[in-house]
């Protein structure tokens, strides 16, 4: 419940935010302004979008399949927000506690695909039927690299718990009741001798206790930017080819709450990959000597500061991950559908099988 | 009380879309009533406290099969049957204008009768079996402890130990189903001329 109050609002905000920065940030890789007209700078732009769309009528097409075409956006966005149920937004402060909450975000994202493929049909269209095939055979193929790395991550932190997952990265690893025995060593090594468990920062992050985890760090990121369709793997809405792919035919609301659904994804994809990879809430400043950053920028779960900071840290984390999309989205050209399937079946999963290999092996020197 | 009704909500959801799924004759609406009983059936799974199973449940069915089924469909999509609808007049309502694949309902007697035969069976056999009397089950009744625990340590831990052969063997059948898909797909047909 706590987490549907925050997340709601969350999502909503993010996503006009986030429609206006990606227009701001495109705008100044082309060199161009973006939206200035309305409000200081254009920041009431998105706003105004968003007003007209729900002011706009519903359009239903004369031969689309009425009922599936109406639930379609719902199902696609229900599907991802029900994702941010086991996200943890900072110490103790999560949705659902399930020891199954990883396992649980990537089965509830795949319902997305159904609606896709119901959006896509309903509608009666070949653009949108095109679009809608091309984006499901995209994220089922993506999902088996995207699983892959996770098991690496799951198998160096030995849970599918999100919440113990981020303990485990930071500080407060020994206040967590599973773990008040462990002890983080420099990259994970006990041979090295070097007990960084009260350095935290970065130095107890995973992609820095597992250092092979950063190459399935960036394997993660690739996949599921193909997951959430966005570019260079944007070829189920590719607009030079189809239009706008799957909701070719939406309009108004509708409309919307694919949008909608679809900047939902990257930023539950981007806190996925901030807390498997990227020490989740914890802060990346290690404490240095008598110089304490990492207690003085992360305060004890179950503080008042220590949520604050949880919050401020993992959210920061995962702003920069969602810029990063952006910055990719306008920097490189979009993928032959070809080359995509070459990218994940020949490149991407054989480098992800070697690192489940090599996490197990990993897992055995970090104990 | 909440749990209950919830429990209940879910039973209801799987009813109506199980008859759904039976009296639809449009495939496409069949298989997302398919959808809806996954989903049901997975939550009850929950309610049992099999919290791995109920996701295994959803990542496998729901988007694995259920996905592969509705591409099925959507690629055997039936074209209008005589071309004047596709030239008619859009504003005009049209019954024929609608180009889901729908299937012929046959053996509807004999379907019923088995159907209602083999619920009368199980709903026997389960009352006869007196589940709430079992010893197993009333040790875990009363022992909330086990309840409340996640399954998924000692799946795992059961899998690699005394199941481990059959792991295994499901591993290897897997890859070689994987690989017999791909041989047949795979081959071209020699170009003839």
């Amino acid at each position: 419940m706590i987490a549907f109050l925050i997340f709601l609002p969350f999502v909503l905000t993010f996503a006009l935010i986030g429609v206006y920065v990606e227009r701001k940030v495109s705008a100044f890789i082309q060199d161009r302004m973006g939206p200035m007209e309305v409000g200081p700078m254009g920041l009431l732009q998105t706003l105004a979008d968003i007003l007209k769309l729900i002011q706009k009528e519903d359009i239903v097409p004369t031969n689309a399949d009425k009922w599936i075409f109406k639930i379609a956006p719902i199902i696609i966005f229900v599907a991802v927000f029900a994702g941010f149920a086991a996200i943890p937004f900072a110490p103790e402060l999560i949705g659902s506690g399930a020891a199954v909450g990883l396992l649980y975000v990537l089965a509830i994202v795949s319902l997305d695909v159904i609606g896709i493929l119901m959006a896509g049909w309903a509608s009666n269209s070949k653009y949108p039927l095109l679009g809608a095939m091309r984006s499901v055979a995209q994220i089922v193929s993506y999902e088996i690299p995207v699983g892959l790395v996770v098991l690496a991550v799951v198998m160096i932190t030995q849970t599918l718990d999100l919440q113990d997952m981020s303990f485990q990265q930071g500080i407060w690893v020994q206040s967590h009741p599973a773990h008040t025995q462990d002890t983080n060593y420099l990259f994970g090594l006990k041979a090295l001798g070097v007990d960084v468990t009260h350095w935290g920062g970065f130095f107890s992050w995973n992609i820095v206790r597992a250092p092979f985890l950063i190459i399935a760090f960036v394997i993660f990121f690739i996949g599921t930017l193909a997951e959430a369709n966005r570019a260079p793997f944007d070829i189920p809405e590719a607009e030079s080819e189809l239009i706008a792919g799957f909701h070719t035919e939406y309009s108004g609301i509708r409309f919307a709450m694919m949008m909608l659904a679809e900047y939902a994804m990257m930023l539950l994809v981007s806190f996925l990959a901030v807390i498997l990879f990227l020490g989740s809430w914890n802060t990346p400043l290690p404490n240095i000597g008598a110089v304490q950053l990492a207690t003085w920028t992360s305060g004890a779960p179950g503080t008042v500061y220590g949520y604050i900071t949880g919050a401020f840290w993992l959210m920061s984390k995962t702003f920069v991950l969602v810029f990063i999309q952006m910055w990719v989205r306008w920097t490189y050209p979009r993928l032959r559908v070809d080359q995509l399937m070459y990218l994940c079946w020949k490149v991407l999963i054989p480098f992800a099988i070697a690192i489940v290999l090599l996490s197990g092996i990993w897992r055995l020197w970090m104990v | 009380m909440i749990l209950k009704i919830v429990f209940f909500g879910f039973v209801t959801l799987i009813g109506i879309s199980a008859l759904v799924l039976l009296g639809t004759r449009k495939v496409l609406y069949a298989a997302f009533s398919l959808l809806l009983i996954l989903l049901g059936i997975s939550a009850l799974y929950v309610f049992a406290g099999a919290d791995f199973l109920a996701v295994t449940q959803i990542i496998i069915y729901v988007g694995g099969i259920l996905v592969l089924l509705l591409f099925g469909i959507m690629l055997t999509n039936r074209p209008p049957q005589n071309l004047s609808i596709r030239f008619s007049n859009p504003f005009q309502q049209d019954e024929t204008s609608d180009v889901q694949p729908v299937t012929k309902t046959r053996n509807n007697l004999a379907g019923i009768v088995l159907g209602l035969g083999l619920l009368a069976i199980l709903v026997f056999a389960i009352y006869k079996a007196n589940l709430g009397q079992m010893p197993w089950i009333k040790q875990a009744v009363q022992n909330q402890q086990v309840i409340k625990q996640s399954t998924v340590q000692g799946l795992g831990i059961q899998l690699m130990t005394q199941y481990v052969l059959v792991f295994e063997v499901i591993a290897v059948l897997l890859m070689v189903a994987l690989l017999g898909a791909v041989l047949i797909a795979g081959r071209t047909e020699k170009k003839t001329g």
